[in-house]
């Protein structure tokens, strides 16, 4: 063996070690999510009743790297989540309301620019979510209710995990990560 | 001199290379930050579990499993022999414990979670020279305030204890006359049902916060 065949073996091991590093071990194939529809005709109702003013910010996209390499790049995971949590509250008989004024991506933001900019006099309450994980097999998802002050009023972190189980329904994940959300008697109970 | 410095390379490039791939693995035992439940303490009841083997002891090895597997994860474990006592104070059959709703039982057990679990499979099979074991069912955790899925597993393990790095036929021979008087003394299937209960568990999402080290700065695709 040469003295230019060792040192080329050498590199080429350190290569492959390097992609086995970036690829992972293991092998997959891309999630996108077809367009949500409410499930709670199959899971149960959630009555929310309200007489507040109900904005939902858009979801703040904190998706990890680990579920962003799963996901399809046309799929828009953030949008995809906004749309079902307000798909959601409309059938539980909340008409939520996209804010006029525009967020930071994170919690901290949020608060900062709803303490700022939030008509204080309103009956109102803000709802803002960060999605951190988002394929078909599992959905964590952190929630936080604010008032119009900007004081944190409820909040929660939904998660489902299907782990070998062949379900029929796509969208079970999804619905069952919201549900633990606008479910929770707390959430209600702020919106009386 | 020359032809030293490229060997020095090459092995450097080898250790650095084989030790990359031994130190990445390709699973990890650690909960994911994103998998932290952010609360605690969670009270989890172990519904006793449903049996479609006939091994009436399969059950209450699993559940035993799980209830030390939850606790050794910080959740507090209302026990299978707890929910035994509960149906009988409320007058409900064991059988008909699973059609109540997991709100309900929360309510009377004031638990945050319900654990399900429906054995399938519980079996051993004596081959020549040969033991395989295989256990195997579903777990669901349902959230007793929303009635909401937060786990859904499907397990299913085997173990076959034939050795492949026997000596002859003699080692061989050896090997399965250990192997079965291992067998009757000790219950093969409630071993890997043991084991089994532990692993199911410990895919559960984890009660509380994430430790600092494993929760990485969000990240947003703008920033």
């Amino acid at each position: 063996m040469n003295t230019n065949s060792l040192h080329f073996h050498g590199f080429t091991l350190v290569l492959s070690a390097i992609v086995l590093l970036s690829g992972g071990c293991a092998t997959t194939s891309k999630y996108s999510a077809e367009r949500y529809k409410p499930a709670q005709d199959r899971y149960g109702a959630i009555s929310l009743h309200t007489a507040k003013k109900f904005y939902l910010c858009p979801t703040i996209d904190s998706v990890v790297p680990e579920c962003r390499k799963l996901l399809d790049p046309s799929f828009t995971p953030w949008t995809y989540a906004t749309d079902a949590i307000e798909q959601e509250l409309k059938v539980s008989s909340v008409n939520p309301i996209r804010p006029e004024f525009t967020f930071g991506p994170s919690f901290d933001s949020i608060k900062q620019v709803i303490a700022e900019k939030a008509n204080k006099s309103e009956n109102a309450v803000y709802l803002g979510t960060e999605l951190l994980w988002l394929t078909g097999s599992q959905w964590t998802i952190d929630a936080k209710l604010y008032a119009p002050t900007g004081d944190l009023l409820f909040e929660k972190r939904g998660i489902c995990i299907v782990l070998g189980v062949t379900t029929n329904d796509a969208q079970e994940v999804t619905h069952m990560a919201i549900r633990q959300i606008i479910a929770d008697p707390k959430f209600e109970q702020v919106l009386q | 001199m020359k032809t030293k410095y490229f060997a020095q390379n090459f092995f450097i490039g080898i250790t650095v290379g084989v030790s990359l791939i031994l130190t990445q693995g390709c699973a990890t035992n650690k909960t994911p930050w994103y998998s932290y439940f952010q609360r605690a303490p969670i009270r989890v009841v172990v519904m006793p579990s449903g049996n479609k083997t006939e091994h009436p002891d399969a059950p209450v090895i699993f559940n035993k499993a799980c209830e030390e597997a939850l606790t050794k994860n910080n959740f507090v474990v209302i026990s299978a022999d707890k929910v035994v006592t509960y149906a009988s104070s409320r007058g409900v059959l064991l059988s008909n414990l699973s059609k109540l709703k997991a709100s309900e039982i929360g309510k009377d057990l004031k638990a945050d979670m319900v654990l399900y679990s429906e054995i399938d499979t519980w079996e051993s099979k004596y081959v020549v020279l040969n033991t395989k074991v295989h256990v195997a069912g579903t777990s669901r955790m349902i959230e007793t305030t929303t009635d909401a899925v937060v786990w859904h597993y499907k397990w299913d393990f085997q173990k076959d204890s034939s050795n492949g790095n026997n000596n002859g036929i003699l080692g061989l021979l050896i090997s399965a006359a250990v192997d079965a008087v291992v067998n009757s003394a000790v219950d093969a299937c409630g071993n890997l049902g043991n084991e089994a209960g532990g692993q199911t568990v410990n895919t559960l999402p984890t009660p509380g916060f994430a430790p600092d080290g494993l929760r990485p700065l969000p990240q947003h695709p703008a920033g």
